[in-house]
């Protein structure tokens, strides 16, 4: 982990370093010839320059010299915008406008704008810069152009000071509380589910077989503490034990929100994505009997003893708080499960929400049986290994759905009807009846897992046949279908898939007098992949996409290679899409920058020159 | 059905975190005092490719998100429209300011960064 921290450290340390505006633009003027004046702005590294934000000025309009006419040098389009990506090479024709001899001093006012295409806009620039030239060689002829020409049509903003003006506007703090912050959550609707979801499976754990058997002799061990045995003082007891045993619980899933916090971006990482994944399928072994994990005994001992040795309430405060850390064989891996699982979301606030409402969930049943002294009770039986078996396939599911993070589509469909498979079979599927009656509950039991493998095999023969949508597993076959009638139209182009700007260049040079599509694409870019699944895949889009040559570049390195497109094209980072014309040349005007559409993309596809 | 609902859980608490800007940086301090967290400051402008570029792609990524929302009280100054509090420089933008509750500056980053280049700015970050 440290390593991992270490890593991104040193990223940044690769990081691009700026010019001061000073090295970015470095504006100079020359004589050009007897009546002409040249600006230059000469450019660093990476800088261009907004047409529109460019200035000049005759900086003193009494001294009897005036601009004629401005012209400067060819712009090109950048991102939508007019820029000059080298020097604009400002012309400036003077004029005199009264009698003068000698050398004179002309003062230019200059003003302009630009950034680095590797991520900086720079803030607008004035200067005044300076020039002798001698009167005797201009031309004399009177003028009524205005003296402030400006580099373009579009009107241009007046230039704000660089230190901002201190105003004294005193904005009232708004201040965002925490309880703020829970009631945004709650709107968000999704705490609920939580809560509910958590609930339902402390209720379920507390139906296992390692549980259940257990809550008529605790609930009698809590009555025995309180020494009346009413039905309220009953039922008051019970509860302090649920609610003690809850805070303990409650604090485990802080912890596990808070330590979480730290690890973030960790959580991300594809290796520890599949460890993860891998700690899951651990921890349903142990629900299948496969091992079993608990507490070791001496713990399990101590604590009891610790928690017994109190009486009247706070004995059954002490009892419950203890309890919770006497985890039994059955509740330990989904507990460890759902844990791990408050970590990733390093939320300590969502965590003891979620543990408390698990470990209510839990003591529910232990309320019912103490209230009414165990004359209210279900049936222990083969259902709640059932119940066991449940919380297994649950473990095992978390498991697929995280390494489906890590792995393509296909692959996690394949995993998905695995899973599908086994448990339908384990529930029965292909077990003979027997003497069970119709519509007995085996009958019942034995359909649904016989639908649960027909689930199953197909996202397995789907999957094997490429499909990636679970709702569609059989997808491949009719398309296939449909495909053999429709002719082989319906194969598409793929991306050549390359990482250097030297291979892209090679690439260009091959395909001279045809379009070219290149795509920038990085694993640890999100939308990237919402663009692969959603956009790249739609039919309509791959259609217009065949018209091109497609390239896809990767960044996922984000190395020096990788960093040389940045350089080269301007583009700060994936997801960003560059079009070519038939001649090799970028259409800048073209670009696009992050996710879109497949309508989007459909209409800006079409749109191509 | 149980499976699905897990399922469900785990994806609707991922859209949990969403960059909640504060909505000034006198607020953004006072909320960092309180939330223990340390304060981000991003400088922008108007017609600024690379301000565009944080704010529709990298501050989309969840897991940027997730480390924002987790350690910072992220504030939006526009160099042009707001005031830039003092002793807050740059030379263009975006511009990162990273300060702890109290207004101390722990961090400055010039420019825009990839996913991976800000995640790693983020976590060079002293915790609070």
């Amino acid at each position: 982990m440290r390593f991992l921290f270490l890593m991104f450290f040193s990223m940044t340390l690769f990081g691009v370093s700026f010019l001061q505006p000073e090295e970015a633009f470095k504006p100079r003027i020359s004589q050009i010839d007897q009546d002409t004046i040249g600006i230059d702005i000469d450019l660093g590294e990476d800088i261009y320059l907004y047409k529109n934000k460019l200035k000049v000025e005759d900086a003193n309009l009494k001294d009897g010299i005036d601009f004629k006419s401005v012209r400067m040098g060819q712009s090109v389009e950048h991102g939508g915008e007019q820029v000059f990506l080298t020097s604009p090479a400002i012309r400036i024709d003077v004029i005199k406008k009264s009698v003068l001899n000698g050398d004179q001093k002309v003062k230019v006012n200059l003003s302009y704008q630009g950034c680095s295409s590797a991520g900086l806009c720079y803030e607008p620039q004035d200067t005044t810069l300076e020039i002798v030239i001698d009167a005797d060689q201009l031309d004399g002829v009177k003028t009524t152009e205005p003296s402030v020409i400006k580099a373009d049509a579009i009107a241009v903003k007046s230039v704000k000071p660089l230190v901002a003006e201190e105003k004294n506007e005193t904005k009232a703090p708004v201040i965002t509380s925490e309880t703020d912050k829970i009631a945004s959550v709650i709107q968000g609707g999704s705490i609920w589910l939580i809560i509910i979801s958590f609930f339902g499976f402390g209720l379920l754990l507390s139906l296992t077989p390692c549980v259940f058997p257990m809550i008529p002799i605790i609930s009698s061990v809590i009555l025995a503490q309180g020494e009346g045995i009413g039905t309220k003082k009953a039922f008051w007891l019970s509860l302090v034990y649920v609610l003690s045993m809850a805070v303990a619980y409650t604090i485990a899933g802080v912890l596990a929100g808070l330590f979480g916090a730290n690890l973030q971006a960790a959580f991300q990482t594809p290796w520890i994505i599949t460890v993860f994944a891998l700690i899951f399928v651990v921890l349903s072994l142990s629900m299948f009997d496969v091992y079993e994990l608990q507490v070791p005994n001496f713990i399990q001992s101590r604590i009891s003893r610790l928690g017994g040795q109190k009486g009247g309430i706070i004995g059954v405060a002490l009892m419950g708080f203890f309890s919770a850390l006497i985890v039994g064989p059955c509740v330990a891996a989904p507990l460890a499960g759902a844990l791990i699982y408050i970590g990733q979301t390093g939320d300590a606030l969502l965590g003891g929400i979620a543990l408390f409402t698990l470990s209510i969930g839990m003591g529910v049943p232990l309320l019912i049986v103490g209230t009414t002294s165990g004359k209210f009770m279900p049936k222990p039986g083969m259902w709640m290994d059932a119940v066991k078996a449940i919380f297994g396939v649950m473990l095992l599911g978390i498991a697929i759905w995280m390494i489906g993070r890590v792995l393509d589509e296909n692959t996690t469909l394949l995993l998905w009807g695995g899973l599908a498979v086994f448990v339908a079979i384990n529930i029965g599927a292909l077990e003979a009846l027997g003497e069970h009656a119709a519509w007995s509950a085996r009958a019942n039991i034995k359909a649904l897992a016989f639908m649960i493998l027909l689930y199953g095999v197909s996202l397995l023969v789907g999957g094997m046949a490429g499909a990636h949508n679970p709702l569609h597993p059989l997808e491949p076959f009719i398309q296939s279908k449909t495909g053999a009638i429709a002719s082989a139209d319906t194969t598409h182009k793929t991306f050549e898939k390359i990482t250097s700007t030297e291979e892209l260049d090679a690439i260009l040079a091959e395909n001279k007098g045809k379009p070219v599509m290149v795509d920038f694409y990085a694993d640890w870019c999100t939308s990237c992949k919402e663009f692969e699944e959603k956009t790249f895949s739609d039919e309509a889009v791959k259609i217009e996409m065949d018209k091109l040559v497609l390239v896809q570049v990767n960044l996922t390195a984000n190395d020096d290679a990788a960093k040389a497109f940045t350089k080269k094209y301007g583009i700060f980072g994936p997801p960003a899409i560059l079009f070519f014309d038939e001649t090799g040349h970028l259409q800048n005007d073209a670009t696009i920058v992050g996710f879109k559409e497949p309508k989007e993309l459909l209409n800006h596809l079409k749109g191509l020159k | 059905m149980s499976k699905v609902l897990w399922a469900l859980t785990l994806i609707a608490s991922c859209a949990l975190a969403e960059i909640k800007w504060a909505p000034s940086y006198d607020a953004a301090l006072v909320s960092a005092k309180q939330e223990k967290k340390n304060v981000m400051v991003m400088l922008s402008k108007e017609g600024c490719p690379a301000c565009d570029y944080m704010e529709n792609v990298v501050f989309e990524e969840r897991v940027i998100e997730d480390a924002i929302t987790k350690g910072f009280i992220p504030v939006h100054i526009d160099v042009h429209t707001d005031k830039v509090p003092s002793g807050l420089g740059f030379i263009g933008t975006p511009t990162f300011h990273f300060l702890n509750a109290s207004g101390e500056k722990l961090k400055r980053h010039d420019g825009g960064a990839n996913i991976p280049t800000f995640m790693g700015i983020l976590n060079s970050v002293k915790k609070p």
